[in-house]
């Protein structure tokens, strides 16, 4: 079941509009300019037409609209509001492993911190495309643009909401898929996921990002009860919610210790990775406030001024 | 000691249960799934096929629910541990505490003597042998079981103290046989006391042996005397004797005590008529007696008779006390220094004089003749101040200023002390219905107070009389056999804590003068003294050892002399809390045979009484090592399964946590 995203309180959307993102082209938004004379884009298709005044001589007649002048019997030429070179990739893991344990909540939160992340990006009059890994299967694939603008963040918020864990996280898959899109632009790829893959497919993944030249951050989210014993000693079959694969094994309280161990190495052996490709990072609980998490989080992300 | 099932059917449940247990667990899910984000948390959680060998093991939990269940069914199987008859002697110790042993004898007392010979008995038991201490005064009681331990008996015998009451011998000997009976043959009694006695018809393969504690200890004498054929038949039984010479030998204890105090006090007589007669007897060689009479509140006794007169040996006289000052408590005690005496819980004696005249009793009527009749009647008896008052009148009177009421014809509304009814009317205590004619015969219920000294037939003729229905607590008196049946004319209950006595007949017309209205005039006078406030605020003089007919499910004992129990053992004041209010009883030492000290002269022979009494307390098992190990297995029982209990709730709460 798609969970719905979290309102954003008043206080958290205050903090956030006093922040600006820093990434590959991106600015601090300035209303006093937004309505300024901008160039036309290089590519009319994606360009967005804010205005219109009348013809001057000299003007480019490629830009005159000629329906108006249809119409009204006067030259106007279209004024286009200004393309952003400035681009945030989202990378949501939506595998099943983001639904387990369900106490947990984990997806919830990643689908939260993604909605925010958007927003703020949106706020910043920076673009932002949203790209599943693994999840439902409609969404694979579909890696939506959010433009600056109240339709942008009504698209991110939907396209959020309708996303449902499921699947394994082929991130491998998902990156070298969306690197092959022609409009992949560089710019800023945040990877909000539980990294619970192979390490070396994470490396291979990350390297790919890094060799496109994107600017890559991860949010690492780490359940408390993912390496819990239950609280009932006795013989138990374990089975990993992404491949199905099954152990058998007995389990106590005494069994605590040994798990906590298996998750510092785990985390360990991420970091190495990440540090070695360069990627800034960040662990979430997902017990926390996505607002405020992402408050604390950017700054150690590196990728706010 | 061997082990004995009451019901061995049960034991074949075991398997069943057994069965059906492991059938329970064998549903139960051994492995349980787990689903986890990624294996790679779970690295190095242990072998496999170790964990599958664990999930092929029994849970302790079953291991403990089957132990509780066959604790269980071991528990209804009723097992008992019998102990087989030991090789030990078995001794039965008997030992007088009835208040003679109080007497002084050559410096100590009897009981002293008894407990020396009772230590000497229990210093001979030999390792094995086990013994039991039974004390007894008006009854007995057990207050040691059979034990091996020297000290327990030790102890107890330490604690024991003689009591202010008479023996009980016969009840005393019917708990011996009980006992003795359950503990087997070969059994040895020993009955330690100051009255010889002979006790013939023992049980079979039981040695009785008495010892007689009498005058002087100079010589401890045994003697054994058979006394009939089936004691020459057992040589074991016998007599032994702890005595000086014979009766009234030299060394006999001197004693004087008082054995009656009555007071002659009728009904309505009046104080100065009212006479005290106090029984003074001699029970050693003659000797001067000086008997003092004293008259107030304890503490203040001011002196109102003395007598001083030389009294022969074994004589009794009676010395009578006239013209008492005041009613109230009048003590009679016996002047004389304690050497001369060997016991001094019977020169005392205590008795109340019943107050007159102090009694103002409302008499609420509209007719002058039945007031007439009553204060002339009242006037007779020196007891009532008669208060007339009409119907209407007695509305308007305060009711606090009289201690009782008369009500003829006339409403009760309203009244709330005790209360003489004639020809009730229809009010909160009575519903009236119709007359009453043709009665043919009267009946009453002796028992009552109202019926007391109602010896004459009473007449016919006056009795026309209304059906009443109480609606209290009411018990007929008198009933007359009428057309309609059997009609109770006169009644008599409680109503709010208060006494009511009715009759439904109006005897305004009757001449309580004439012969033939005697018991009418009875039947009133009763009914006004048992209406009279002040007859029951008297203690009530009972002798020691007996238990007045106190209704132990209602009167609750507040406070008795110390070391005292129920029946009064000890001399003194013992007041109950009862539904109507406090009561106060005394207990005093009226026994002559308890007086009497010489030795030999209170011998008696006695048949041994088969019988169980339902009076006497019955003997106790032996001890904890024998007998039903149900309870305890019970105990097993339910301490395992809530160890089992305790252990799904920690497992289920962990879970849940």
């Amino acid at each position: 079941v798609p969970t719905p995203l979290e309102p954003v309180d008043q206080d958290t959307l205050r903090r956030l509009h006093a922040v600006a993102l820093r990434c590959r082209g991106g600015r601090r938004p300035d209303p006093g300019r937004a309505r300024a004379h901008r160039l036309p884009p290089q590519s009319a298709v994606q360009a967005e037409i804010e205005d219109f005044r009348p013809y001057r001589p000299g003007d480019d007649l490629r830009f005159a609209d000629w329906p108006s002048f249809a119409r009204l019997g006067q030259l106007l030429i279209r004024r286009y509001r200004e393309e952003r070179s400035s681009h945030l990739h989202i990378l949501l893991d939506c595998s099943r492993s983001m639904a387990v344990p369900a106490g947990d909540r984990k997806f919830a939160f990643a689908q939260n911190v993604a909605w925010l992340l958007a927003y703020l990006a949106l706020h910043n009059e920076t673009s932002v495309r949203l790209v599943p890994c693994a999840g439902r299967p409609a969404a694979l694939g579909e890696s939506p643009v959010m433009r600056p603008g109240r339709m942008g963040l009504v698209t991110a918020r939907e396209f959020l909401s309708g996303l449902d864990p499921g699947g394994s996280t082929d991130l491998d898959l998902a990156v070298r898929r969306y690197l092959g899109r022609r409009d992949a632009h560089r710019g800023l790829v945040v990877l909000v996921s539980d990294l619970l893959l192979p390490p070396q497919r994470l490396d291979e993944a990350l390297r790919a990002l890094v060799g496109a030249g994107h600017e890559v951050a991860a949010i690492h989210v780490r359940g408390a009860r993912e390496c819990r014993v239950p609280g009932r000693a006795g013989v138990y079959r374990i089975r990993d919610a992404e491949t199905g694969e099954e152990r058998l094994a007995w389990l106590s309280r005494r069994e605590a210790r040994g798990r906590l161990a298996a998750a510092a190495r785990l985390d360990e052996s991420i970091d190495r990775i990440l540090g070695r490709q360069r990627v800034r990072s960040v662990r979430a609980d997902p017990a926390q406030a996505p607002g405020a998490f992402l408050l604390q989080a950017l700054p150690r992300l590196d990728i706010v001024r | 000691m061997t082990l004995e099932l009451a019901r061995t059917d049960v034991l074949l449940a075991a398997p069943a249960l057994f069965a059906l247990l492991l059938l329970l667990h064998r549903r139960r899910p051994r492995i349980e799934p787990l689903e986890v984000s990624s294996l790679l948390l779970w690295e190095g959680t242990g072998d496999e096929r170790a964990a599958a060998r664990r999930a092929r093991r029994v849970s302790p939990r079953f291991w403990l629910q089957l132990l509780g269940l066959l604790l269980l069914v071991a528990a209804l199987a009723g097992p008992t541990l019998v102990e087989p008859p030991r090789s030990g002697r078995r001794l039965l110790l008997l030992v007088d505490v009835s208040a003679s042993m109080q007497a002084r004898v050559a410096g100590s007392t009897r009981f002293e003597l008894a407990r020396a010979e009772v230590r000497r008995r229990l210093g001979a038991l030999g390792p094995g042998d086990r013994a039991m201490l039974v004390a007894f005064s008006s009854r007995p009681r057990i207050v040691e079981p059979w034990t091996d331990r020297r000290a327990r008996l030790d102890d107890a015998l330490e604690r024991l103290a003689p009591d202010d009451a008479p023996d009980g011998l016969r009840a005393a000997l019917t708990l011996a046989r009980a006992i003795l009976r359950q503990a087997g043959t070969g059994s040895e009694a020993v009955l330690v006391s100051d009255r010889p006695v002979r006790v013939s018809g023992a049980p079979a393969g039981v040695s009785l042996e008495t010892v007689a504690i009498g005058g002087g200890l100079d010589a401890v004498r045994r003697v054994d005397a058979p006394d009939d054929a089936s004691a020459e038949a057992d040589p074991s039984r016998g007599a032994a004797e702890i005595a000086g010479p014979g009766p009234g030998g030299p060394t006999d204890p001197a004693n004087v005590a008082i054995t009656g105090l009555d007071v002659s006090q009728g009904p309505f007589t009046a104080l100065a008529d009212t006479t005290a007669h106090a029984t003074v007897r001699n029970f050693s060689s003659s000797r001067p007696v000086t008997l003092v009479a004293r008259s107030g509140p304890a503490g203040q006794e001011a002196e109102i008779g003395r007598w001083t007169a030389t009294l022969a040996a074994d004589e009794q006289r009676v010395f009578v006390l006239r013209g008492i000052p005041a009613a109230g408590r009048v003590e009679f005690a016996l002047a004389h220094d304690d050497e001369g005496d060997a016991l001094a819980i019977d020169d005392r004696a205590t008795t109340w004089i019943r107050p007159q005249g102090a009694v103002r009793t409302l008499a609420v009527s509209d007719d002058p003749a039945l007031i007439a009749t009553l204060r002339r009647l009242t006037e007779a008896t020196g007891t009532f101040d008669l208060v007339p008052a009409s119907i209407a009148g007695r509305a308007a009177g305060p009711a606090a200023d009289h201690d009782l009421a008369i009500f003829h014809r006339a409403s009760t509304a309203g009244w709330t002390k005790g209360a003489l009814v004639i020809a009730p009317v229809e009010d909160e205590l009575f519903s009236v219905g119709g007359t009453i004619g043709d009665v043919r015969t009267v009946d009453w219920d002796p028992s009552s107070p109202l019926a007391r000294h109602l010896q004459y037939p009473l007449s016919h003729q006056g009795l026309a009389a209304r059906v009443l229905v109480p609606r209290f607590d009411a018990r007929p008196v008198v009933r007359v056999a009428a057309e309609h049946g059997d009609v109770p004319v006169v009644w008599a209950g409680e109503h709010g804590g208060r006494r009511v006595a009715a009759l439904a007949f109006d005897i305004a017309s009757l001449d309580l003068g004439a012969e033939e209205n005697l018991p009418v005039l009875v039947l009133v006078l009763n009914a006004l003294r048992w209406l009279d406030p002040l007859v029951d605020d008297l203690p009530a003089v009972v002798p020691t050892g007996h238990a007045p007919s106190v209704d132990e499910t209602s009167h609750r004992l507040r406070s008795a002399p110390a070391g005292a129990s129920f029946p009064f053992a000890r001399l003194g004041e013992y007041v109950f809390d009862t539904p109507a209010g406090e009561r106060r009883y005394v207990a005093e030492l009226r026994d002559a045979r308890e007086s009497d000290l010489r030795v030999g002269a209170s011998e008696v022979d006695i048949v041994w009484p088969a019988p169980v009494d339902a009076a006497a307390p019955s003997p106790q098992p032996e001890g904890p090592e024998t007998g039903p190990l149900a309870p305890l297995l019970y105990g097993l029982a339910l301490t395992v399964l809530a160890g089992e209990w305790w252990l799904y709730r920690r497992a289920r709460g962990e879970a849940h946590a």
